[in-house]
């Protein structure tokens, strides 16, 4: 295989009409509203899109083959992943890889999230997967050991909250400032679920604990919506209605023994990880785009709970092992701060769309199109997660 | 080594057992923590795996381990947000202890008091019957010097 200097580009971006907490649309029309709106977003025609890639398969998702066929699409790339919330930056990597060695022109990457108490309560004839990883031999790779009591990846994510909260001597107080800082992003957000809902000290105490230090504020939220990202070459993105958005560099997902806790971070010693004193390795994607850390203006971080963006923060070396609370005390979370995160309020308050609407947030505000969310001259941002991936999109 | 001491009837999630994990909850169910012992690098390993994630060998038998540990970190569950069987369950506490040479294993603590212990905590496996003649593992606080 041949890789060209081809330059990978996001030129559309989509999203369904609405997300919500129960929408009465199916997964298949949430995703057609969110592949329309990007099409018409990048000035393209069903016809220019000869590649598809999705995560999020049925029944709550739609598989792609279900979906190339409604859509009357016709094909030559297709990538699926598992349907996990892991793969964001694997599908956009691997649709840039695709443009960059001719195995696509055009991708749409699209996910839809139903929830079984949504839309999924009608489809539950369907089949589909509903893995309980907990059961595995090895147990979940969320850390979930279903047996024990660790049946959801929020139980086994209050285990590593506790765990970093003991070990550095984390009060609530740090905790709490992350869900209301992502909140209080989420209020400039029209798109956002949970807009309507400041959070402050006093609403935050009054949440119900689900588990161990994290209340249910501090989990991402069960909501249905739907997103679609375009990729293609910056040759072909000249013809196109809008500013491209550049895919400077990517890395993915790390696997080992010592990643077997996603919401965790090396060193910290949970699931069967070993523990020792941790230093943030130098992250490949910073070279591969040409920047160091400091150049990068916001950070997008998968919040699936509120402690993911310690773990981040100290992975890619943003602050030493254990400084993390003190970085977001000083640093601050919302827009106008130092390194504003998550401007889209993220999975906790703007709803859980698998990584895609961070990533479709990070091109409205590389275009300036972000309206009173807009970092002042947004041209650097990075896409994190606990798992040790990374995109780096540049204006 | 010491036998578990069981604590009581484990109410949850239907455990699954296959041919190759038998002995783990087998050995359970005698009131015994049997787990593979690598027959190259002696590496004492979980979760059950049919090869040695240190060497690499597939050959290994199974071997009774102390059953002491301390809580590496332990929380309470307030909601059950899963499986509904943890529903006439909560609260209740979940950890993973320490067991020395780097093993380290989930239960849930089953004590007097319903009260997640902290990091370094001593407490000792035991477990809690369940069906076909297996065992779940758990553990219960104690005093050690």
């Amino acid at each position: 295989m041949k890789i060209s200097a081809t330059q990978p580009c996001i030129v559309g971006v989509g999203t369904s009409a609405e997300f919500g907490f129960d929408l009465g649309k199916s997964p298949m029309r949430l995703q057609a509203e969110a592949f329309q709106a990007a099409l018409a977003d990048a000035g393209l025609q069903r016809s220019d899109v000869d590649g598809f890639a999705t995560a999020q398969g049925s029944p709550l998702g739609v598989d792609y083959e279900e979906f190339t066929a409604t859509a009357g699409l016709d094909c030559r790339y297709i990538d699926q992943a598992w349907a996990h919330g892991r793969w964001a930056t694997g599908l956009i990597a691997h649709a840039s890889l695709a443009v960059m060695a001719g195995l696509a022109d055009v991708v749409a990457i699209a996910n839809t999230f139903t929830t079984w108490r949504g839309y999924g309560r009608h489809l539950s004839g369907l089949g589909g997967h509903t893995t309980v990883e907990g059961l595995r031999d090895v147990g979940g790779g969320h850390g979930e050991w279903t047996m024990h009591g660790t049946d959801t990846p929020g139980a086994a994510t209050s285990l590593v909250a506790q765990k970093y909260m003991e070990r550095y001597d984390v009060a609530e107080d740090d905790l709490a400032r992350i869900a209301i800082g992502y909140r209080s992003n989420a209020v400039l957000n029209p798109m956002a679920v949970l807009g309507h809902k400041p959070l402050n000290e006093q609403s935050y105490r009054a949440e119900p604990v689900i588990a161990g230090p994290l209340r249910r504020c501090d989990y991402s939220l069960n909501s249905e919506g739907s997103t679609c990202l375009i990729v293609t070459s910056a040759e072909r993105a000249k013809d196109l209605a809008k500013h491209p958005v550049h895919v400077a560099g990517a890395q993915s997902i790390r696997s080992s023994r010592d990643d077997y806790v996603m919401f965790s971070r090396p060193g910290l010693g949970t699931g069967f990880a070993e523990e020792y004193a941790f230093h943030a390795e130098p992250q490949p994607v910073y070279a591969m785009a040409g920047i160091t850390r400091g150049d990068v203006d916001a950070l997008y971080v998968y919040d699936s709970f509120a402690s993911n963006l310690w773990m981040v923060l100290e992975r890619f070396g943003f602050c030493g092992e254990g400084e993390a609370p003190a970085w977001v005390a000083k640093a601050g979370l919302t827009i106008g701060s130092q390194l504003p995160v998550n401007t889209n309020g993220g999975l906790m308050s703007e709803g859980h769309f698998g990584g895609y609407a961070h990533l479709i947030e990070m091109v409205r505000q590389l275009r300036g199109e972000a309206g009173a969310r807009q970092v002042d001259s947004a041209a650097v941002l990075q896409w994190v997660t606990p798992w040790g991936d990374s995109l780096v999109l540049t204006r | 080594m010491t036998a578990l001491r069981k604590v009581g009837q484990y109410r949850g999630p239907d455990i699954v057992v296959h041919p190759e994990s038998e002995p783990f909850w087998k050995g359970l169910g005698e009131g015994q923590l049997r787990l593979q012992r690598c027959a190259h690098c002696s590496t004492v390993r979980f979760p059950v795996a049919p090869l040695c994630w240190s060497c690499g060998a597939l050959e290994h038998d199974w071997t009774a381990i102390a059953t002491e540990g301390t809580v590496s970190a332990a929380v309470t569950i307030h909601r059950a947000t899963g499986n509904p069987s943890w529903a006439s369950e909560v609260p209740f506490v979940t950890a993973q202890v320490d067991m020395g040479d780097g093993l380290r294993l989930p239960g849930r603590v089953i004590g007097d008091r319903l009260i997640a212990p902290p990091h370094g905590y001593p407490v000792r496996a035991a477990y809690l019957e369940a069906p076909g003649g297996y065992g779940v593992l758990c553990f219960v606080p104690e005093e050690r010097a």
